[in-house]
């Protein structure tokens, strides 16, 4: 009798020790998820900030008239030779435009709300590449005294807001839940051609 | 027993480490994303100062050009720099490097020509100057010549007359007239007669002009030890704007020239030997007071827009003569240190 007591009762341990491990398992791996996916939007964020950046610094480059055509909230479009002083195509200015697509452009991912930043070279070489999360991008311009404008010729600053949300939803709230968290990015340049 | 908890205690530490590890190298991936992107910025800005502290230094010393200047230390990082071509349009290519990470920036830029505006004649009254030149104004050997003079100094007589003191009515020229009449002044030569006084129409605004000179001159005598090292206040094939501001006295051992603009705000003391060539301006509230005991001249033309001034020439000569061909010279070579940036690529 004190044998299958002895069984039972370490049997019952066993499980909530086994119980506990499997738990710690899904616990560890849920937050490893989330761990990579809150990296993965950081490094979204970061590859979009690079890009915005490398473009934005350049309007009005080797343009003599006004830089900017479209300063919108979602959607900006500039005059700027793109190129390198020195390489090919120095020289000839390039029209850029950057705007949002719709979310069906991104429909492959489970986030909804997720849109492709979509940068346009000249008219015709359209760049989309993934939807690397974004889901809102703002511009704002301001002029020298650093009050908001809508004259393109008395921009001086461009302001970019944008919001990067997870691609695929993850569990928050010790699993009771799942949502997209997001990361918050703020970029004010000053072109020094305009 | 002892065997299944040390197993299970085992194998909860393998989990949590290998959990640990997980984290642990999200987190470093996470903070090595933000910290490459402050190296981005970083290297940007050094790279981007080193061109601003470099067209700096250019405006002082033009034979940096076509030179290159490696592994300048800023922020933490370095850049090197490359200038090349004339200051007309030169430039500027910095290649900046903080940590692992690089930028490069690229700008032309432009040496920024002033405008030059000749003076009216050899020299040019304000009215709220004639007001105080009645108490004291000038005195000695005192020649103002209105016609035309070359760069050194020599009468051309080729039929260009201006006035030896140019003034802004009636009421002022008859001012000096009477001055120079009491304090039996030489020579005052040039356009209607001798003393040659003349009203003329003035729509310069020298205050103005002058201001816009001292903004960024050249060279800066502003202490009474830098006459000692800058005693040259620009040459023919080189003319500089020369901001005098303060007391400053030259005397024997420190005797200046130069050629440009010369702008004056204080007490202008000369007693050894002085020679200018182009434009001298006086301004502003305070009072110039050039006392001569050696000799000062002036070939070009003088504009006195200030409060007051006095000219007395003790023991010396003081002469200045309208010269067409230094103030001509002055305007086609003269620069202002400044560059104006054409474009900026990064």
């Amino acid at each position: 009798m004190n044998v299958l007591i002895d069984l039972i009762g370490s049997s019952f341990i066993g499980g909530i020790l086994l119980l506990l491990i499997l738990k710690l398992n899904l616990y560890s791996q849920n937050t490893s998820i989330s761990s990579d996916s809150e990296l993965r939007i950081q490094q979204n964020a970061k590859t979009l900030a690079e890009i915005m950046n490398y473009d934005l610094r350049k309007v009005g480059y080797n343009c003599d008239s006004t830089a900017i055509v479209i300063a919108d909230s979602n959607k900006i479009k500039f005059y700027a030779d793109m190129n390198e002083p020195g390489t090919a195509g120095y020289g000839t200015v390039d029209l850029v435009e950057y705007f949002l697509s719709s979310p069906s452009k991104s429909s492959s991912t489970t986030n909804p709300k997720d849109v492709v930043l979509t940068r346009v070279l000249n008219g015709t070489d359209t760049l989309g590449g993934p939807s690397l999360g974004l889901v809102r991008l703002v511009f704002s311009y301001f002029d020298k005294g650093l009050a908001a404008t809508t004259n393109l010729d008395s921009i001086k600053y461009i302001k970019t807001e944008f919001w990067v949300e997870s691609l695929e939803p993850i569990e928050v709230n010790f699993g009771t839940q799942t949502g997209y968290p997001f990361t918050y990015w703020e970029m004010t340049i000053n072109p020094r051609n305009i | 027993m002892g065997k299944s908890i040390l197993l299970i205690t085992l194998g909860i530490s393998v989990i949590i480490s290998l959990f640990i590890l997980r984290l642990n190298a999200n987190s470093k991936e996470g903070l090595s994303v933000s910290v490459n992107m402050f190296k981005q910025n970083q290297a940007r800005l050094i790279s981007n100062s080193g061109v601003e502290v470099y067209l700096e230094k250019l405006k002082a010393d033009k034979s940096m050009l076509d030179k290159t200047f490696t592994d300048n230390s800023l922020f933490g990082g370095e850049y090197d720099i490359s200038i090349e071509g004339p200051d007309t349009l030169v430039k500027v290519t910095s290649y900046a490097t903080f940590d692992d990470v690089t930028h490069k920036t690229i700008v032309f830029a432009k040496a920024d020509k002033i405008p030059f505006i000749p003076g009216p004649g050899a020299m040019y009254l304000t009215a709220s100057t004639i007001s105080s030149f009645k108490k004291t104004g000038i005195g000695g050997s005192v020649l103002i010549d209105g016609n035309n003079h070359d760069i050194n100094g020599n009468l051309l007589g080729d039929g260009i007359v201006t006035p030896g003191i140019a003034v802004d009515g009636n009421a002022q020229r008859d001012d000096v007239k009477d001055i120079i009449s009491k304090n039996a002044i030489d020579q005052v030569l040039g356009t209607g007669g001798t003393p040659s006084v003349a009203t003329i129409s003035n729509t310069v605004d020298w205050n103005a002009y002058a201001l816009q000179l001292v903004e960024n001159p050249d060279i800066i005598i502003d202490t009474q030890t830098k006459i000692k090292t800058m005693n040259n206040w620009g040459t023919i094939s080189d003319p500089k704007v020369t901001f005098v501001n303060g007391d400053i006295s030259l005397n024997n051992s420190e005797t200046a020239e130069g050629c440009g603009i010369l702008v004056v705000n204080g007490n202008l003391s000369i007693n050894g030997n002085f020679t200018f060539r182009g434009l001298i301006i006086a301004y502003k509230e305070t009072n110039i007071e050039i006392k001569l005991n050696g000799n000062g001249k002036i070939y070009g033309g003088m504009v006195v827009a200030g409060n007051s001034i006095v000219i007395e020439s003790a023991s010396g000569n003081f002469s200045t003569l309208y010269s067409k061909p230094a103030l001509d010279h002055v305007a086609s070579l003269l620069k202002t240190n400044r560059f104006q940036i054409v474009s900026w690529w990064e």
